[in-house]
């Protein structure tokens, strides 16, 4: 058990730069996502950490000790592989029991170690099958099985689920969560997938192009992204963005563009005047942060095109002057396309034309 | 696949389904039928030639000058057996053994580690290309060409007319190509696999001996024997090389059967039965490992 202090790292690979400048200190016994779309560098840092790769610049510190120049096997640390990576021409319990042979672990307590962890992950029936007999589900707990056997100071997880199916995905999810729990060892997990991000994490540490673009726990990068790219790439329904420029109308500020009037509060407006000066900013609004009644009374008017049902709740596509809206409703009113409704936007974000940071 | 066939046609109410499918199921069996004519006429005409030697080394010499040619000996003896048996044989056949099997080996010892440096170390595609190019640079020549300056050299070492040179030939002139197979092979077992066995603990070296080579064990033993035929066969170098019975290979054995006063093909023959015997034994071996290789990759599931 250990933390896990990333400084500085950069990597590059010929003139590519993989990572840059990557500052992340994971706390003992937490669960980090590296949550980010293919490329963004999140592989390439956990990969730093495991030591399979070397930073170019930069340092990786595992508990105390400076790890940069440590081969794998020095670091005391498991890596569960997107492809799970199993020994095919071992049995499962080979498999498993492969660490700890390295480790020269007396037999019978490898014996038992291996079928302790077989049973907690319910695949003691597959122990002497080769994985390739085993299902996709059963060769990713042998996976894990593997992992988890040698007790290692951190996990390392490379997107471990994006080869398994939706349901069993949704399941093994809640179960690495619990086992991350039980055992309480330090936990790095790679995926794109922000549903698994959010789900699971302590901290999720959102990265694009190489660079860490924000840290945070799921309920603070869900609602206070740092950037617009954060806010596009959380959310299972994308937020909304609305281009325009802040204004002063009637002595009060308003976020105006082509189709809606918004007003912005005083805080706010004081803060914007301080961190974009120029006004040019873009309006970002969760689904479900859009109030709307079926009145035609108000200011921010709007035409439903389609409906996406689904089930607890439905989306309603909005249309005005070539603006796309998505809003969700919870309420299951009885709205039906074609209908014009007014919106008012009740929590949203605005984030600087120029820089795509949020003003806050 | 069939699957899917069987769902579309249920759909089609004017064709009975079971029309269909032994329409298709006639198809196939004309296709596979063929398939079997052709490997017969392919196995036939290469196993007449083997055949044919065999025959003709217990034929009576009659039989042997008899036109048009006899099938079956109508004499059977096993004359030509007994002399190249004085004529010390079993001596050429030891002789091929140790050369071929020492180089196979010397040359897998070689090339297992360059073939996996030119796979797992990032080296340019470019300077892997060069680096085996030069080295199979000599295998590309014309065998001739390389033998006579080889020969200058090998006169000059005073090294001519010893097994441990034709050893030192044989395994160069096979690295390149074996380096150029394995390379192939290594691509073929994914990183993860080893990396795999790096985060359990081990060395590169362990992740080797204990995962990379016993995964790849069936193509390895399938080069192994394509090496060692190679080795057997070689007759042009070993042509300059070879002065006494104490090196003399088996190519070159049947070579000298063929004196300059009378030829007698039944003893030729019955050499060349002796050199082709081994040859079959490993060309039987390896298809089990081909197949066995095959199956192999499907169960890892990689």
């Amino acid at each position: 058990m250990a933390e896990v202090r990333i400084e500085g790292l950069t990597k590059y690979f010929g003139d590519t730069c993989a990572v840059n400048q990557l500052n992340l200190v994971v706390r003992d016994g937490d669960l980090v996502v590296l949550l980010g779309p293919s490329g963004c560098g999140k592989t390439t840092t956990m990969r730093c950490v495991a030591g399979l790769e070397r930073p170019t610049y930069g340092d990786i510190y595992i508990g105390e000790t400076r790890v940069n120049d440590l081969e794998p096997r020095e670091r005391d640390v498991a890596l569960v592989f997107q492809s799970y990576a199993l020994y095919p021409h071992f049995t499962a319990f080979d498999n498993i029991a492969y660490p700890l042979r390295l480790r020269k672990t007396p037999k019978d307590e490898m014996e038992r170690r291996v079928r302790d962890v077989a049973e907690m992950l319910g695949i003691t029936h597959t122990l002497d099958r080769p994985p390739g007999l085993c299902s996709g589900g059963e060769q990713q707990r042998i996976a894990l099985g593997r992992a988890i056997v040698r007790e290692p100071v951190v996990f390392l997880m490379d997107e471990p689920l994006s080869n398994i199916d939706a349901l069993l995905r949704v399941y093994m999810r809640a179960e690495i969560k619990r086992l991350q729990h039980e055992l309480g060892t330090t936990m790095i997990y790679v995926t794109h997938d922000q549903v698994e991000g959010m789900t699971m994490a302590d901290q999720i540490a959102v990265m694009n192009e190489g660079t860490l673009q924000q840290l945070g726990t799921p309920s603070e990068i869900y609602d206070l992204p740092s950037n617009n790219f954060v806010a596009r790439f959380v959310g299972s329904t994308p937020m909304n963005f609305i281009p325009g420029a802040l204004q002063k109308e009637n002595g009060r500020t308003v976020h105006k563009s082509d189709q809606f009037v918004i007003p912005v509060s005083a805080e706010m407006a004081d803060r914007a005047a301080e961190l974009c000066p120029s006004g040019q900013c873009t309006l970002g609004v969760r689904p479900e942060e859009i109030r709307f009644t079926t009145d035609d009374e108000g200011d921010n008017q709007a035409r439903v095109f389609l409906l996406e049902p689904l089930g607890s709740e439905t989306i309603l596509d909005i249309e005005k002057e070539g603006l796309l809206l998505k809003v969700k409703d919870v309420a299951s009113t009885q709205v039906r396309e074609g209908d014009t409704l007014s919106l008012a936007f009740n929590r949203f974000h605005l984030f600087d034309d120029n820089t795509g940071a949020a003003i806050r | 696949m069939a699957q899917t066939d069987v769902s579309e046609t249920t759909t089609n109410e004017s064709v009975p389904q079971d029309v269909i499918m032994a329409a298709q199921g006639r198809r196939l069996n004309l296709r596979k039928l063929l398939v079997v004519i052709v490997l017969y006429l392919a196995a036939f005409w290469t196993l007449v030639p083997m055949y044919w030697v065999a025959i003709s080394s217990i034929k009576s010499l009659r039989d042997l000058a008899h036109i048009p040619p006899r099938f079956f000996p109508t004499d059977p003896r096993l004359d030509a057996w007994v002399t190249i048996f004085e004529r010390r044989i079993l001596e050429n056949v030891y002789n091929s053994l140790v050369v071929s099997t020492l180089a196979t080996i010397i040359c897998l010892i070689i090339a297992v580690p360059a073939a996996y440096a030119a796979t797992r170390m990032r080296l340019p595609f470019k300077f892997v290309a060069i680096v085996v190019g030069l080295m199979g640079l000599v295998a590309l020549l014309p065998p001739i060409a390389s033998a006579i300056p080889l020969f200058l050299l090998g006169s000059d070492l005073g090294i001519i007319d010893e097994k441990y040179t034709l050893i030192i030939l044989y395994t160069v002139l096979n690295t390149a190509f074996a380096v150029w197979v394995l390379r192939g092979t290594f691509m073929d077992v994914p990183m993860d696999v080893e990396e795999a066995a790096l985060m359990d603990g081990d060395t590169r070296f362990g992740a080797v001996r204990r995962i990379l080579l016993p995964l790849i064990f069936p193509s390895l033993f399938s080069i192994a024997i394509l090496l060692f035929i190679f080795n057997w066969n070689e007759y042009i170098i070993a042509l300059y090389f070879v002065n006494s019975m104490k090196t003399m290979t088996l190519p070159i054995a049947i070579q000298a059967q063929i004196p300059q006063h009378e030829l007698d093909w039944g003893v030729v023959s019955a050499a060349g039965t002796i050199a082709v015997f081994p040859v079959l034994v490993a060309a039987f071996t390896l298809q089990r490992f081909l197949v066995r290789g095959l199956t192999f990759g499907v169960a890892s599931g990689q």
